[in-house]
């Protein structure tokens, strides 16, 4: 097993997470659409990976990034692309003949529209659209022998980008149009939506919180402690590193919430250090990755997290988000409520969930089960030696 | 870092370039380590599924560029995976690639240069621009071709791109998006990127590749590394005596890997000083080194604001870390202002910060020859703080008898009259200043030294520093009248005899005593703390807890031989007690 650090994971460099697999298996059964909200480097995309390359009978994948498409026209147009070139479809077809026949007709409208070689823009709006095309198709294609899943990565970026781009109306648009195709489907086709910014945040302040109201929200849990404990031994034991048994459990304490990211980013310092040194890892190494984990970030990038509140907030609300985020550096963990409590009690009177919203949205912290942590248990770290004091 | 032997070293350790696929090869005796695991990571990958993109980050001078060299060789040289996989390894600087379809362009240009099956693929490119309605449609469709024609050739490919940052930096944040994407997607290719900067987008949550390569962080040299090195160039210029220094003197090495923070280019141009093999040539080969770097460095300077500037140089001229309050005095900016710059100049990698346990961090110019090249070229003629770094590696890298040695040889050789002029005072400013050389060899080496210079009529002989004898009488005198009874040491050495006199009252625990007396005025006139700074940390080091932070201004290079006074003190205490 490599040790693969930020980017998505593959094929025997996945570590398998089940219960998040079978979760969303139970959804997906459901007919339902999905959208997998959760922090950057929390493994989204390597979970689609896996769906992709290992479905369950009956199931099929296709992957696609949308991140910065900032057209409603090119999302869909780049979506054909995916759908029609993918295996997927020849499977689709070659199970049932009803398929066959409509993928026919789809294909060759699609392929209409691309042979006039137009700006996406300048189509006339008499012209069908690729918009168009997508939702007959949904109409027609039911989930008999195989349901084809379309995994949309990013897809708050493009709505985002289409806000920037084009305006208000042309997101709420876009975002309506996308929920009617969803609502209009026979079932053959399902997506599940991910997005590092939350999409909540984003149609609230779009005021438009029914364009995702059918979407079923999946949280991504971090790894059990055993997990987390396989884990890092497969991986120092494929990087030929010698270890105390005791210097795995005191890391898995010291990154305390268990994504693989986070284990993946302190077994690689791990590694370096014991190229460097030669010692068998104990608690002291790891202590000293963590040192240099932080430090790598601390003076450039973290001073950044902090100074940037300031920006973010008026004076007022920026003293609560210090508060916030101290709170939640100090207690790791703690529950919506027990924050909301600690915060009334000391007579706070300002608009905590618009706060606590922002910094979600920016990336500081997010809910999980019902409970707030930091994104990152090494900005917690840092957090907590520098500002906290 | 690859050697070579004679004078041309100092053009290859610039250009790595330059040399030949088996110089540098042979001369690849460092990063070993990592490089067999970079390697390791290629050969056991089959490029099936997307794969680990990397970045090779350090300081100039690290061997980053040597590395990507020393990759891209080896997968040349390696026939299971020659078959498929084809490294391409860009310039170091890439101007042309501004948009993402210049990088795909760019691709099939380096492609069809070096594998002639790939013959005319940037001209099917350019040719049908025209026919897209957009240069983004453009560029989606140029990727899916490049990667059609290498999969019809069944090749993929491993791009080694130096100044990574420099070339996303210049896309559009749309257009790094998608790259994000065929990074995360495409099996066609990998890269193994390399900065000599932090890319702040890596830590930047917003950014399309905040967290998203595997940062492998090239640091100093290591002890084994310095050693391996060493021995290489001590192979390339003849030297055996640095086996003997190796096997006999570790600390010496140690000092030096400390000193130059472990970074190879100055380990290697330190190294070329110490043999100064052609009588002061070594510094005509650092001016020339100085020359290369002043367009880089000066628009460095240039790039920052007034007062940063200003600030920049009161570090630089400290050498070793400073406070905000030193600087603050030093350059007349109150502490605030100079807190808020130095932020700024610490994102931006200028200075480096020193943590203490409160909130009166220290403050060091990041890369230690960018700080030469400062004391260098902006040092004041005659200001000898020109050479501390020099003052500070003979210190570490000479016992007594060495620096004796070295400066006999040295007089002699201006005695001689044969040595570069400028070199002749820089070297004898230097071993004028270091701790340990006697003064009554200072006096001497001064003397012969103003004597040189007057007769090539330079006007060094106007700059050059007076002996210490003089300067140093008054504290003694001083002494010697509040401690009638011990005026048994007439004969001996006054630098010598104050070294005495400060180890005794460190052995005699008497703290307090011996901090005034570096604080007394007069002590101060002289520069006594910089004259005997070992011991003045040895003595910060006993008083931690008065003086938390004062012990952790030390420089790393002193570490040893402050530890070496802490032990020997505690044994002359058992001895003596």
């Amino acid at each position: 097993m490599n040790n693969i650090v930020g980017q998505p994971v593959s094929g025997t460099d996945y570590f398998e997470r089940d219960i998040i697999t079978r979760l969303i298996y139970r959804r997906l059964d459901s007919g339902s659409n999905l959208f997998m909200a959760a922090p950057r480097r929390v493994g989204k995309t390597s979970i689609m990976y896996h769906l992709r390359d290992n479905p369950k009978e009956g199931y099929a994948f296709i992957y696609l990034a949308t991140e910065s498409i900032d057209d409603a026209e090119l999302y869909f147009k780049r979506l054909f692309d995916a759908l029609l070139n993918s295996e997927v479809v020849s499977r689709k077809v070659k199970a049932s003949e009803k398929s066959k026949g409509i993928f026919e007709v789809i294909t060759d409208k699609v392929k209409k529209i691309g042979a006039f070689g137009v700006e996406i823009e300048l189509q006339s709006k008499t012209e069908e659209k690729y918009s168009d095309i997508f939702l007959e198709l949904m109409k027609k294609l039911d989930n008999e022998h195989v349901r084809i899943v379309m995994m949309i990565d990013e897809f708050p970026s493009t709505v985002e980008n289409i806000h920037k781009k084009n305006g208000e109306t042309a997101a709420v648009h876009f975002l309506k149009l996308n929920r009617t195709i969803r609502q209009e489907s026979s079932g053959g086709i399902q997506f599940i939506y991910t997005g590092s910014i939350g999409l909540p945040a984003i149609v609230n302040r779009l005021n438009t919180p029914e364009s995702i109201n059918d979407l079923n929200q999946v949280e991504i849990p971090p790894l059990s402690p055993e997990d987390g404990k396989l884990f890092i031994e497969k991986l120092l034991n494929s990087a030929k590193v010698p270890y105390e048994s005791t210097a795995i459990d005191y890391l898995l304490e010291k990154i305390n919430w268990l994504m693989p990211f986070f284990i993946q980013l302190s077994v690689q310092e791990l590694v370096d250090l014991y190229d460097q040194n030669k010692t068998k890892i104990n608690s002291e190494v790891v202590d000293r990755a963590f040192d240099r984990i932080c430090n790598r970030r601390n003076n450039t990038h973290f001073d950044s997290y902090y100074n940037r509140l300031r920006d973010a907030f008026s004076e007022e609300d920026y003293q609560l988000a210090l508060e916030i985020l101290n709170i939640i550096a100090e207690r790791n963990k703690l529950s919506k409520e027990t924050l909301f409590e600690q915060l009334q009690s000391k007579g706070e009177q300002r608009d905590i969930n618009a706060v606590i919203e922002s910094l979600e949205y920016d990336g500081y912290i997010n809910l999980q089960d019902g409970h707030y942590t930091f994104n990152s248990p090494i900005l917690q770290l840092w957090w907590n030696k520098y500002i906290r004091v | 870092m690859t050697l070579i032997q004679h004078r041309q070293t100092i053009d290859f350790i610039y250009n790595p370039d330059n040399q030949t696929k088996e110089q540098l090869i042979d001369g690849f005796v460092v990063r070993l380590t990592t490089f067999k695991r970079l390697f390791d990571d290629i050969k056991g990958t089959t490029l099936k599924h997307p794969e680990q993109h990397y970045l090779i980050e350090g300081k100039r001078g690290m061997g980053k560029t040597t590395l990507l060299l020393r990759l891209a060789y080896e997968i040349e040289n390696d026939d299971a995976l020659n078959e498929w996989l084809l490294p391409i390894v860009f310039n170091e600087e890439e101007y042309s690639i501004r948009r993402l379809y210049k990088l795909w362009e760019r691709i099939a240009t380096l492609l069809e240069d070096k594998y002639s099956e790939f013959k005319g693929l940037y001209d099917e490119m350019d040719a049908s621009f025209s026919s897209y309605p957009s240069e983004e449609e453009y560029e989606y469709e140029m990727f899916k071709m490049l990667e059609k024609r290498l999969a019809e050739k069944g090749k993929k490919l491993i791009l080694f791109i130096d100044n990574f940052g420099d070339i996303f930096a210049k896309f559009n944040r749309q257009e790094v998006q998608r790259l994000r994407t065929v990074l995360q997607t495409n099996t066609s290719f990998r890269i193994f990127g390399a900065s000599s900067k932090v890319l702040e987008a890596f830590y930047d949550n917003k950014h399309p590749f905040f967290e998203f390569f595997k940062v492998k962080r090239l640091h100093g040299l290591n002890k084994e590394e310095t050693i391996d090195l060493l021995l290489k160039l001590g192979e390339a210029y003849k030297q055996d005596q640095i086996k003997d220094i190796i096997d006999t003197q570790m600390g010496r090495i140690e000092a030096l890997r400390r000193l130059t923070g472990g970074v190879i280019r100055t380990i290697v141009l330190l190294f070329e000083i110490f043999i100064d093999q052609k009588q002061g040539s070594a510094f005509s080969d650092l001016e020339a080194i100085l020359d290369r770097v002043t367009p880089l460095y000066k628009h460095r300077m240039d790039d920052l604001p007034a007062q940063q500037q200003e600030i920049v140089e009161a570090i630089a001229f400290a050498w070793d870390a400073v406070s905000v309050s030193e600087i603050s005095q030093k350059t007349r900016i109150v502490s605030k202002t100079v807190s808020a710059q130095l932020r700024q100049m610490e994102k931006n990698e200028i200075i480096t910060k020193k943590l203490t346990n409160n909130k009166n961090h220290f403050y060091q110019i990041s890369e230690r020859f960018f700080n030469i090249w400062y004391l260098m070229r902006h040092g004041r003629k005659g200001d000898k703080r020109k050479v501390i770094w020099l003052v500070r590696f003979l210190e570490e890298w000479c016992d007594e008898t060495e620096l004796v040695v070295r400066t006999e040889r040295h007089i002699s050789q201006l005695r001689a009259g044969d040595y570069d002029i400028r070199g002749a005072y820089l070297m004898s400013e230097a071993l004028a200043s270091t701790q340990s050389l006697p003064t009554k060899n200072q006096d001497e080496l001064l003397k012969v030294t103003r004597n040189f210079l007057k007769e090539n009529n330079s006007e060094y002989a106007r700059y050059l520093s007076e002996p210490d004898l003089k300067k140093l009488e008054e504290p003694i005198v001083e002494y010697k009248t509040a401690n009638p009874k011990n005026n048994d040491s007439e004969e001996t050495d006054h630098k010598e005899f104050i070294n005495s006199y400060l180890y005794f009252l460190l052995i005699d625990k008497q703290y307090k005593t011996l901090y005034e007396y570096f604080n007394h005025p007069k002590a101060k006139a002289l520069h006594l703390k910089d004259q005997f700074k070992p011991i003045w940390y040895a003595l910060m080091y006993e008083m931690q807890e008065e003086y938390p932070n004062e012990y952790l201004r030390m420089g790393e290079e002193l570490e040893e031989t402050v530890q070496e006074i802490i032990a020997k003190v505690e044994q002359m205490r058992v001895d003596y007690a």
